[in-house]
């Protein structure tokens, strides 16, 4: 009888796969997808792995210059009533309230699970990511990075996490943040408008750059001009699906929404977990798209927010769960 | 990934693509069920590109949670009948395709007969010529567990009578004299 042993096993699989080829289409592919997904996907303000202002920008960029009409709904409204202007202004305002009157959890790290899916493919993990925000210096690390980040080595034992500055605001800047509604506004104005210029001139470089590469003249890439609503409703939104606000701030941007014209509110809504929730969305003119957010409407607290673009292509990023802890988590990867 | 990303990218995938579709299908026990994992690895693998240092391990480890992901969904749905290796004759382009059709469906079956854990740990240390140490850091177990679970796969393997059969003196002869 024939001996099975490692190096014969090794010989074995080499034999048994060694005339399968990757089809050479699979990275052209997996650009694709990835583009099309950066260009879907909504970036928020918490995305401890990303430079969030930047891409936050370049997503308005890039999906602006459309005027499609909006076909797909993204999570449906379970039996609710679409409510516009005064009445969508009193559900605002009954968010504000129950936003006031949640008390910020204790506890500095937020570890917060999230589920991302594009036109129905999962963009994160199955079981979702889970991200550690430190609500004192800002920092965000996503497990799922951690543990690619030490591939090949020792993954980082409980405790030596080291995380990133800057990615996320700290609850200190969250409570020295205007929380009088015309102030606010002004401050998310403001705070959009210096994003899309950085954006501009992140996409001005890479014209430049490919120019050069490719040595001949492009036309120079063309930046659509937003709405001064377009842009405090994509910065609120965005600033509602940070977990560490105070009551105070979350409460406040409620009521900066409810100045918003073409705001749509519909109650007794689900998130696409089945989640009870009331869904806020509106449509954005210059891109074509609809940014839809599911909140809870006993704490204010965003369960769920999704982009509906032109032609129904949808991006999802729901809340899996989100907990506090004083102390600092370990990796959920490390067995 | 700008346009100069995208192109280290390609360079990657065309180096490193045949080597990672071969442990994909390793991985997953299944022809099919490889491509799938293969596609969905490099899909995960561009959205980080811009901040991967090493790709070959993060694709290993990328890989290793996709084919984790496939399980689990199959444990989930309702069971699959692949029928792609029952008619696999081999890839045309290959040299070696008679003896690989005839032995993947017994190799693959035999793997398939291991845990997942067992299967990635024999496939990444005797397949991907990674360290115990290394196999230990993409698993996210200790090197021990590595040791033993290795042992214990191998023993299994060796009681398959099937793989056994298809081990030639041509495998032995020239892992022996290598």
């Amino acid at each position: 009888m024939p001996d099975l042993d490692e190096d014969v096993l090794r010989h074995l699989m080499v034999r048994a796969t060694a005339d399968l080829a990757a089809p050479p289409a699979a990275a052209s592919r997996a650009i694709r997808r990835e583009r099309r997904h950066r260009v879907q996907t909504r970036v928020t303000a918490v995305a401890g792995t990303a430079a969030a202002a930047g891409v936050a920008a370049g997503v308005l960029v890039a999906t602006a210059g459309s005027s499609h009409p909006v076909s797909g709904t993204g999570p449906v409204a379970a039996g609710g009533s679409t409510i516009q202007l005064t009445a969508a202004q009193r559900t605002l305002f009954g968010l504000s309230a129950a936003a006031a009157a949640t008390p910020r959890p204790a506890g500095r790290y937020v570890v917060m699970t999230e589920q991302t899916t594009s036109n129905g493919d999962s963009a994160s993990e199955a079981g979702g990511e889970t991200t550690v925000i430190d609500t004192l210096t800002g920092g965000g690390v996503t497990y799922q990075d951690i543990s690619l980040a030490h591939a090949g080595g020792t993954p980082a034992p409980p405790g030596t996490l080291t995380f990133p500055k800057g990615t996320s605001p700290t609850s200190a800047q969250l409570d020295a943040t205007t929380t009088v509604p015309a102030a606010l506004r002004q401050l998310l104005l403001k705070q959009a408008e210096g994003q899309i210029a950085q954006a501009e001139q992140m996409e001005l470089q890479k014209w430049q750059l490919e120019e050069k590469e490719l040595g001949k003249t492009l036309p120079k890439p063309k930046q659509p001009q937003e709405t001064d609503d377009n842009l405090v409703f994509s910065q609120a939104t965005t600033w509602l699906w940070t977990p560490n606000l105070s009551p105070q701030l979350r409460s406040a941007l409620y009521k900066a929404l409810a100045a918003i014209p073409g705001v749509t509110v519909k109650t007794g809504a689900a998130d696409s977990s089945g989640r009870p929730a009331t869904e806020i969305s509106r449509h954005d003119t210059t891109s074509g798209a609809t940014v839809e957010t599911f909140e809870d409407p006993a704490t204010g607290v965003t369960l769920e927010t999704s982009d509906v673009g032109p032609g129904s292509a949808l991006s999802e990023d729901l809340y899996k769960k989100i907990s506090y802890t004083s102390t600092l988590p370990g990796d959920p990867y490390k067995k | 990934m700008n346009k100069a990303q995208e192109r280290a990218f390609e360079q990657f995938v065309a180096q490193a693509g045949d080597g990672l579709l071969r442990l994909a299908t390793l991985l997953t026990s299944d022809r099919g069920l490889g491509e799938d994992a293969y596609q969905e690895t490099l899909h995960r693998l561009a959205g980080r590109w811009p901040r991967v240092d090493n790709p070959g391990a993060y694709s290993r480890k990328i890989l290793h949670n996709v084919v984790i992901d496939q399980a689990r969904k199959q444990q989930r749905g309702p069971a699959e009948v692949h029928l792609v290796d029952a008619h696999d004759d081999g890839d045309p382009r290959g040299l070696d395709r008679h003896a690989a059709a005839e032995i993947r469906p017994v190799l693959l079956d035999a793997l398939g007969a291991l845990t997942p854990q067992q299967r990635a740990i024999v496939v990444l240390r005797y397949f991907d010529d990674r360290s115990e140490q290394e196999t230990a850091g993409l698993l996210g177990v200790s090197a021990g567990t590595v040791k033993s679970t290795a042992s214990r796969a191998m023993a299994r393997l060796r009681q398959q009578p099937a793989l056994l059969s298809v081990i030639s003196e041509d495998d032995e002869r020239k892992v022996r004299y290598a």
